[in-house]
């Protein structure tokens, strides 16, 4: 049974990451603009004007 | 797909609006007008024609021209200190509020800044917002450089000197702290208890179990002492003013939690009931991070200063000089052109003024003023640049010392009592009269008994169910409504709303549409005069010739051989051989009696033919929907306007309750009166003269015409579209409550079933573990689901 006592404070401790993460997410604002980042990350590095007219450009 | 080829040519490629006949041709896209092409020229020359291809017509139409200097103020010091939010030697930060962001082509355009100007650093967007943050090298160029460009490609930012005090307080930060930390703990917690809840039996060796009991109590601290304590903190003040709100018997319910546990821990009489605390701090939080989310990107709280100008240019001795509105003295000499606002009540010293007050007084002409009369802050001048003399400060002119009147001083108190305090009062007391009568019933036969019950009592009659019930409520409702266009401030709104009895209407803008007038002619015209006059009114700028000009705008035109235009009078047109005379009684010969209505009068060939009446135009669905209201509540008018219309509106508001020529002032005293006598009013209105009169009224709702646009402070926004949906939205703010009484009688049930074990002194943790997350999950499955389906009844398309 003492592994137990190991198996505790492993879990304790991933918990801790995760809300170590939490933490770090709010901080940095994650929480504040949900739409924003979701969008930003659909754009093309360098669009050209290619993109659009043979049709693979973002529709919203 | 033929169709939507179709409708793109013959839509602006820039703004997707009309094409006139003066539309313009660039590179094999069509253009609205020029401003939309020149938005075009510059993305094109700087490769970012991307921009179209994200989204059809992105743009927004560029009808205004930006004077040159319409940004010099920005280069003013003490104005660029309040904006830059961050400097140094390299560079500076600002956010900037651009109400054109609307789509992805917005967001990938301001984020591509740099392509336009290689002094920008970075530029980030907010959407939600409608925020744009800017970094940018000061060496190599200036913010007022910045906001050119900004308004070159369309996205001229709204610049409002407390738009930076705006920013978010980080409450809404600690708070998800809080509901971090108490979740992590409810999660381990629950964890650490599953062998009591299953009743494992760890044998002779007890460490484990000590591990477990200690780790709870260790996890246990940070929910009581961080996460919880806001609510240990309220019930505080509670005491200190001695009103009860819910948050007392919450307090109550994790103190008497947190003690009986370690109680039962140091004696070894049990577990305790430490999860079921971190469990209550975890969804109490939640319900309030539910509650406190709102529209981010509305302000509700704007006075006049975020209408008015920043700067305006004052004569400095040789030459025209921007100065900041708030510094003009009496005796200053400023220029205002055309579309900009009077900041301060001058006197007219020269050109032609013709000012439009119609935001101020809901009076939808302008005015002619000549040399010498005086000009009301508020007015916006149409027409060529005119020179003033200012006679009183900014802050002490007619419209705003409206906002030196008792309601604006700081903050008011609301002594609305919503209907969960008002429960919350009856059941602490029931609650502790349960309480103690139970501990006195064991006391004289088993006093550890009583000690269990009391204690016992308290930690199941905690409130959970019902503190969670009204957020979850309101904030469904709130984001419902928010959804079909009618924005409010907070969640007591929706309850303020529900009892309101009496409702209060501002008529231009507000019943009326601001840009759009009625015209009719009352005589009769063969259509080759209908014809002449057409086109005789349309070589006039008067807004009356050119409402006349649209209204017979269908028929063939006639050609003009004279025109002479006599202001303050009327014109006089030659077409096709007839003389036509339009204009003022006198000047087609005849004399009427005096009339508030606003007419204009025909002759033709010398012999008068009738007069055309201008009517604000009452919006679409008006007559439906103001029957519906007056069927539950009393309606009131207050008009800025004249009683030209007294009659057409007497179909809808009694006699009684229409007031015309109303002040700004008359408005607001009207309301405050109302309100005082016991009404719960509410009032709709759309201009800064209402905004007094939505200060006073229980629920002040401002109509706005396009959202983004100024509002004045009020408790509500409305989408001018959706007005006529306000009988259905007042009527599901009812439902709504209708919903928490409803999950009020099922969070008793629970408390009855609850009750009944603790009474009796044998509450275990296991049931307490069950029941209260059980009640907590059911009062938000039951409101979340009962707000839905109240809104599918009654809010239907």
């Amino acid at each position: 049974m003492t592994i137990i006592f190991l198996l505790i404070g492993i879990s304790l401790f991933l918990a801790l990451v995760f809300l170590a993460a939490f933490f770090w997410s709010v901080k940095t604002g994650q929480f504040a603009d949900d739409y924003t980042p979701g969008v930003r990350m659909l754009f093309d590095d360098k669009p050209t004007d290619e993109a659009g007219e043979n049709g693979s450009a973002l529709k919203t | 797909m033929n169709e939507v080829a179709r409708e793109l040519e013959v839509a602006c490629f820039h703004c997707g609006g009309e094409l006139k006949s003066d539309y313009l041709k660039k590179d094999n896209h069509l253009f609205c007008c020029i401003g939309c092409c020149s938005v075009y020229d510059v993305l094109s020359a700087n490769n970012l024609s991307a921009y179209y291809a994200f989204n059809a017509q992105p743009g927004k139409r560029q009808s205004e021209s930006v004077a040159k200097d319409k940004f010099a103020y920005l280069d003013l010091p003490e104005i660029k200190q309040t904006l830059i939010t961050f400097q140094n030697d390299q560079m500076a930060l600002v956010r900037f509020e651009v109400p054109a962001i609307h789509c992805t082509s917005c967001i990938w355009l301001l984020e591509n800044l740099h392509k336009l100007d290689a002094a920008v650093i970075s530029s980030q967007v907010d959407f939600t917002r409608r925020v744009v943050s800017i970094s940018w090298d000061q060496k190599r160029t200036g913010l007022r450089q910045l906001v050119e460009l900004l308004s070159r490609i369309g996205y001229e930012p709204r610049i409002n000197l407390d738009a930076n005090a705006e920013e978010k307080p980080s409450s809404d930060k600690r708070l998800l702290y809080r509901i971090g930390v108490a979740g992590f703990c409810f999660g381990n917690m629950m964890l650490l208890s599953f062998p009591e809840y299953l009743g494992i039996d760890t044998g002779s060796d007890t460490s484990l179990r000590q591990l477990f009991t200690a780790l709870n109590v260790a996890l246990s601290i940070p929910v009581f002492f961080y996460s919880g304590w806001i609510y240990i903190a309220a019930a505080w003040e509670n005491i200190k003013h001695k009103s009860i709100t819910i948050d007392f018997p919450l307090a109550l319910g994790l103190i008497v939690l947190l003690v009986r546990s370690l109680v039962d821990i140091a004696l070894d009489a049990g577990p305790g009931y430490l999860d079921t605390l971190a469990g209550l701090a975890f969804f109490l939080l939640i319900g309030r991070w539910f509650q406190q989310r709102s529209f981010d990107v509305l302000s509700f709280d704007r006075d006049y200063r975020s209408y008015f100008p920043l700067a305006i240019r004052k004569w400095e001795g040789e030459d025209w000089q921007p100065v900041q509105v708030e510094k003009l003295a009496t005796g200053d000499r400023i220029q205002v052109r055309n579309g900009e606002l009077i900041p301060a009540d001058a006197i007219l010293m020269r050109g032609n003024a013709r000012i439009d007050y119609s935001f101020v007084t809901g009076e939808s002409l302008p005015k002619k003023l000549v040399h010498g009369e005086l000009v009301y802050a508020g007015g916006r001048q149409e027409g060529d640049p005119i020179e003033l003399e200012v006679i009183k400060p900014v802050n002490q002119s007619y419209l705003t010392s409206l906002w030196n009147q008792g309601v604006f001083a700081e903050k008011q108190k609301d002594d609305f009592v919503s209907f969960q305090t008002r429960v919350s009062r009856w059941f602490t007391v029931a609650l502790l009269l349960i309480a103690f009568g139970s501990a006195l019933f064991w006391l004289p036969t088993d006093w550890a008994r009583g000690l269990n019950a009391l204690t016992a009592v308290l930690i199941i009659g905690c409130p959970c169910a019902l503190a969670l019930s009204s957020p979850f409520a309101l904030g469904n409702a709130l984001r419902i409504l928010g959804k079909h266009g009618f924005y409010l401030r907070n969640t007591r709104v929706v309850e303020k709303l529900a009892k309101a009895d009496l409702l209060i209407f501002d008529k231009t803008g507000t019943i009326t549409y601001t840009d759009q007038q009625s015209v009719v002619f009352s005589g009769t015209l063969s259509n080759e005069e209908k014809a002449g006059i057409t086109t005789a009114a349309s070589a006039s700028l008067h807004p009356l010739s050119q409402a006349v000009f649209q209204l017979f705008s269908q028929h063939t035109k006639g050609s003009v051989s004279h025109f002479e235009e006599r202001s303050g009078q009327g014109w006089e047109a030659c077409v096709d051989g007839r003389i036509i005379r339009l204009g003022n009684p006198t000047w087609v010969g005849i004399t009427v009696p005096i009339t508030e209505e606003t007419r204009t009068y025909l002759s033709i060939d010398g012999v008068y033919r009738g007069y055309f009446i201008f009517q604000n135009a009452y919006r679409k669905y008006l007559d439906q929907t103001l029957l519906k209201l007056g069927s539950t509540y009393q309606l009131a008018l207050l008009s800025g306007d004249h009683e030209g219309e007294r009659e057409r509106l007497s179909r809808w508001f009694s006699g009684y309750a229409m007031y015309f020529r109303q002040s700004p002032f008359d408005k607001l005293e009207q309301v405050a009166n109302w309100t005082k006598s016991g009404h719960r009013t509410v009032m709709l209105g759309d201009g800064l003269n209402d905004a007094g009169a939505l200060k006073a009224a229980t629920v002040g709702i401002s109509v706005s015409e396009r959202m983004g646009l100024f509002t004045p402070a009020s408790d509500a926004i409305m989408e001018a579209s959706v007005v006529s949906k306000l009988p259905e939205m007042l009527k599901f703010t009812r439902s709504t409550m209708a919903v928490i009484y409803g999950s009020f009688a099922v969070s008793f049930m629970y408390n009855v079933v609850g009750l009944t074990f603790a009474v009796q002194g044998n509450l275990s943790p296991l049931i307490a573990a069950i029941l209260m997350p059980l009640s907590s999950v059911t009062i938000i499955a039951f409101t979340t689901f009962g707000t839905r389906a109240m809104a599918s009844k009654t809010l239907r398309p």
